[in-house]
């Protein structure tokens, strides 16, 4: 049976069409969770997240957010239509509970849609409304818009800004995202660089010390991807491979066209007259094949793991880090240097 | 915390990347027994999941009953489907995984096991990749435990190659008191090296004992207040409310001081009360923990009543539910005398804590589960308040919960509202849960992985071992001697009601969990 602290944990919402932001604080207090004598419940907060929803709609940012494993204590979702005025509002507080642990965390969700003349306010609504004394994330999806005057004004607001580029964008985003770096406050990083971490993880998983020294004396490494030219993770991936691997090493792309989500599908690295080592996606399975064939011709073959992370898995992660991540902005310098070349 | 050697190299390990130990061999002795299905082999497929084992890393379970490969991967499988953190076993990674485990039927005793080990271990297909890396994991009754490392250093198993290790992981009890444990720790010498052995406190593993080290070094308020000027006594309890469970003869030859205070409470408690380290590798921490454990006294046949209190539970209630006496349980032999709870008073003698005791508890049968460390400031020097409202306002109390609900809590004293000056304590609580809902990490999946990397700092060196026996072996012998005045609590109460008087003398009280 729910207790009566569960119970006030629960669900909540309130919609409204407002004009000012002071009523939609208002009705973010009458929502706060109260024990039954009245009083507030306080619960541990941890981070704001800001999320644009170019291209989404509120409803789907959301849904994505309610399956996120690390919970924003405040969402703010905007919507920017250009038609109509005012702000439509649909506040949330509800309960997310951890599975394994039964403990409850809370996360106050409003979704705004800004109409008309209320766009041009959007940077002054979100400024009012995140939770002060807690660390900002911004979640950006599509393109990278530095004119966009909200990009530039949240940009300037978040602790960490999470981009999420149109995937087939490759070296232009490649440029846009090394500008950004360059040119922002905030620790960025991109959700195509989040969806690596299993390949590189799988490629620490295997490079043993020696492979590592043949690899830093001149390989050539060759990626493939299922698109027609290299994505914007591709490239990510390629430039962190010369970051960790050296300037020695040599990267070539190779194009798998394969229907579906664009992803790298496999990579083989060639050290001369010491080993081959061939990674391939296995379709269909959360594993890779890896065939390792040394100088002399032996050869072993294995199966891994290699997931692909969902989005919520991937922004999960993100959620998760609050330091700028250099490997990210080495990587992105090396994609950088390859695109021009 | 840095491994101390032999890490896997690795292409870059930033954010979001773990480390991955180098390709070796893990051989797991009582790989059939309760340790290896219920802790170690789910521990070992969730690190293969999380991309964390080499592909040449090989698992050979041994143990005396008579099993073939595929029996024991198909108990293994049913083991991580049981007792696994995951819902079900991936039949791709389980095909991948299996592939390594090897099982071979042997006699702990007999020498040519050791022969046979080694050459299973030289004929693996990987074997050249693992370079000698070797991990022996001794899941067995304690008795094998310098038979196994003896046999392992006959066969030349125990030997590094250069850039190679070779290591054993052995898991309390480290022998039966200060006598025991020193021969224990001689015979294993003689074949180990300190850096070989991996002493494993499960406690150590626990995500919430290991945030006692950030909380205590990575948020600065804490440490200028976290000393004898304004701690007034420190209170650390490990209450279970189980019985024997069918534990009840290996319980009887142990006792709540061997099974709990000389190793985990220790540990927790060297981790509350210790200097910062200069940095978090493994000799920093060890060598700060073991100079608290030198700072505390041991307790003398003369001191023991002032320092010490036993209990036994007789029958009562747990939950509404009546349960048995502890001389009733099965396996427990008639007129018993051993404890099922201990109370102690500790004092840790150097600049930081002189003259702020440390109380200790810890029992079954308690009323509740629970282990948590409480740390008790001392009262504002004085308060301009009226008379009346200062009497009822309770020092600041900083709580530290271990296990259920991880997480802290802060005690203070708020205006209750109103025209008067009205005084109530409130709490600030964080629960883990409710900031982060990602679980935690299983305690053996990380001291594994430890293991693997040699990063022995969740591990207990052998110097820590050996001063927390030296403290309580007085004790010990003097309580083998001397009846337990019997059963003198129910089941159900916070132990005997001499544990409350060994902290009134000192005008406190047990904090009421």
């Amino acid at each position: 049976m729910a207790s009566a602290v569960t119970k006030a944990l629960q669900s909540e919402t309130w919609d409204g069409h407002v004009l000012n932001v002071a009523e939609l604080q208002r009705a973010l207090h009458e929502l706060r969770p109260r024990n039954p004598d009245g009083s507030s419940i306080a619960l541990a907060a941890v981070l704001n997240l800001v999320a644009i929803a170019n291209g989404h709609t509120a409803t789907e940012i959301d849904a994505l957010i309610s399956t996120l494993h690390h919970q924003p204590s405040r969402a703010i979702i905007i919507e920017r239509i250009a038609t109509g005025d005012g702000i439509d509002a649909h506040l949330a507080a509800r309960a997310q509970l951890s599975r394994p642990t039964g403990v409850a965390t809370r996360i106050e969700l409003l979704q705004l849609q800004l109409h008309g003349p209320a766009v041009a306010g959007a940077a002054s609504a979100i400024e009012a409304l995140i939770r002060p004394g807690l660390p900002v994330f911004v979640l950006w999806p599509g393109a990278i818009a530095p004119t966009d005057p909200l990009f530039g004004a949240i940009a300037s607001r978040a602790d960490r800004l999470i981009t999420e580029v149109p995937r087939a964008d490759g070296a232009d985003a490649i440029h846009r995202l090394s500008d950004l770096v360059a040119t922002t406050r905030p620790a960025v990083t991109d959700l195509a660089w989040a969806a690596l971490t299993p390949w590189r993880q799988l490629i620490n998983q295997i490079i043993t010390q020696e492979h590592l020294d043949g690899i830093r004396d001149g390989a050539t490494i060759t990626i493939a991807h299922s698109t027609l030219q290299p994505t914007v993770g591709t490239l990510l991936f390629a430039g962190w491979l010369c970051d960790s691997a050296g300037t020695a090493v040599g990267v070539d792309f190779r194009s798998d066209l394969l229907p579906g989500d664009p992803r790298v599908t496999g990579i083989e690295i060639s050290i001369p007259h010491h080993h081959t080592i061939t990674i391939q996606r296995v379709t269909g399975r959360a594993a890779a094949a890896i065939t390792v064939v040394e100088g002399d011709g032996a050869t072993t073959e294995s199966v891994l793991p290699l997931r692909e992370p969902t989005r919520a898995e991937l922004l999960t992660g993100e959620l998760q880090l609050q330091r700028r991540d250099l490997p990210f902005e080495r990587a992105l310098s090396h994609a950088l240097r390859i695109c021009r070349a | 915390m840095t491994p101390d050697s032999h890490s896997q190299p690795v292409f870059d390990l930033g954010a979001r990347l773990s480390r991955t130990p180098p390709p070796a061999a893990i051989v797991i002795f009582g790989a059939s027994g309760d340790l290896a299905r219920r802790k170690l082999l789910p521990a070992l497929y969730s690190l293969a999941l999380q991309q964390l084992l080499a592909p040449e890393m090989t698992i050979i379970g041994v143990a005396q009953r008579e099993l073939t490969d595929e029996q024991f991967r198909e108990q293994m499988r049913q083991a991580i489907v049981t007792h696994g953190s995951q819902a079900s076993v991936d039949d791709d990674i389980w095909e991948g995984f299996s592939r390594r485990l090897r099982y071979l039927s042997a006699d702990f005793s007999d020498p040519t096991t050791y022969e046979r080990i080694r050459d299973t271990l030289i004929a693996l297909p990987h074997a050249h990749h693992q370079f000698g890396n070797r991990l022996f994991y001794l899941a067995t009754a304690p008795k094998f435990f310098p038979i196994i490392a003896e046999g392992l250093g006959d066969a030349g198993l125990a030997e590094e190659a250069p850039n190679a290790f070779s290591r054993i992981v052995i898991e309390k009890p480290f022998g039966n008191d200060l006598e025991s444990s020193r021969a224990l720790n001689r015979r294993l010498g003689a074949v180990f090296q300190e850096t070989q052995t991996f002493r494993i406190d499960h406690y150590l593993g626990k995500e919430t004992v290991q945030n006692l080290l950030v909380l205590r070094f990575a948020n600065a308020i804490f440490e200028p207040i976290w000393n004898r000027r304004y701690v007034d006594h420190v209170q650390i309890t490990v209450a279970e409310d189980l019985g024997m469970e069918n534990r009840g003869a290996y319980y009887d030859q142990s006792g709540a001081l061997r099974d709990i205070v000389q190793n985990h409470i220790f540990q927790v408690l060297s981790l509350i009360a210790m200097e910062p380290p200069a940095r978090f590798d493994s000799r920093s921490v060890h060598d700060e923990k073991v100079k608290v454990l030198r700072a505390i006294p041991a307790i003398t046949a003369e001191d023991a009543s002032d320092s010490a209190v036993r209990g036994q539970y007789r029958s009562g209630f747990i939950a509404g539910e009546p349960v048995l006496g502890y001389r009733e349980e099965t396996g427990v032999p008639e007129g018993s005398n051993t404890e099922t709870f201990v109370a102690m008073r500790l004092t840790v003698e150097n600049w930081r804590w002189a003259g702020t005791p440390f109380y200790l508890r810890t029992g079954k049968r308690l009323p509740r589960r629970t282990t948590e460390v409480a740390v008790q400031f001392k009262p504002a020097p004085h308060l301009p308040f009226a008379h009346t409202v200062a009497e009822t306002t309770a020092p600041n109390l900083l709580i530290l919960r271990i296990q259920p609900d991880e997480g802290a809590s802060l005690r203070f004293s708020a205006k209750v509202p109103g025209p008067r000056v009205d005084i109530r304590d409130v709490s600030m609580d964080f629960q883990y849960g409710n900031a982060f809902l990602t679980p935690s990490a299983e305690a053996y999946e990380r001291l594994l992985l430890d293991a693997l990397l040699g990063d022995s700092t969740l591990f207990a060196r052998w110097d820590e071992v050996e001063r927390g026996w030296e403290i309580v072996d007085e004790l010990l012998s003097l309580w083998a001697t001397t009846a337990i005045p019997a059963a003198n609590y129910a089941a159900g109460a916070w132990g005997p009601k001499e544990a409350d008087a060994l902290v009134r003398r000192d005008g406190r009280e047990w904090r009421r969990l």
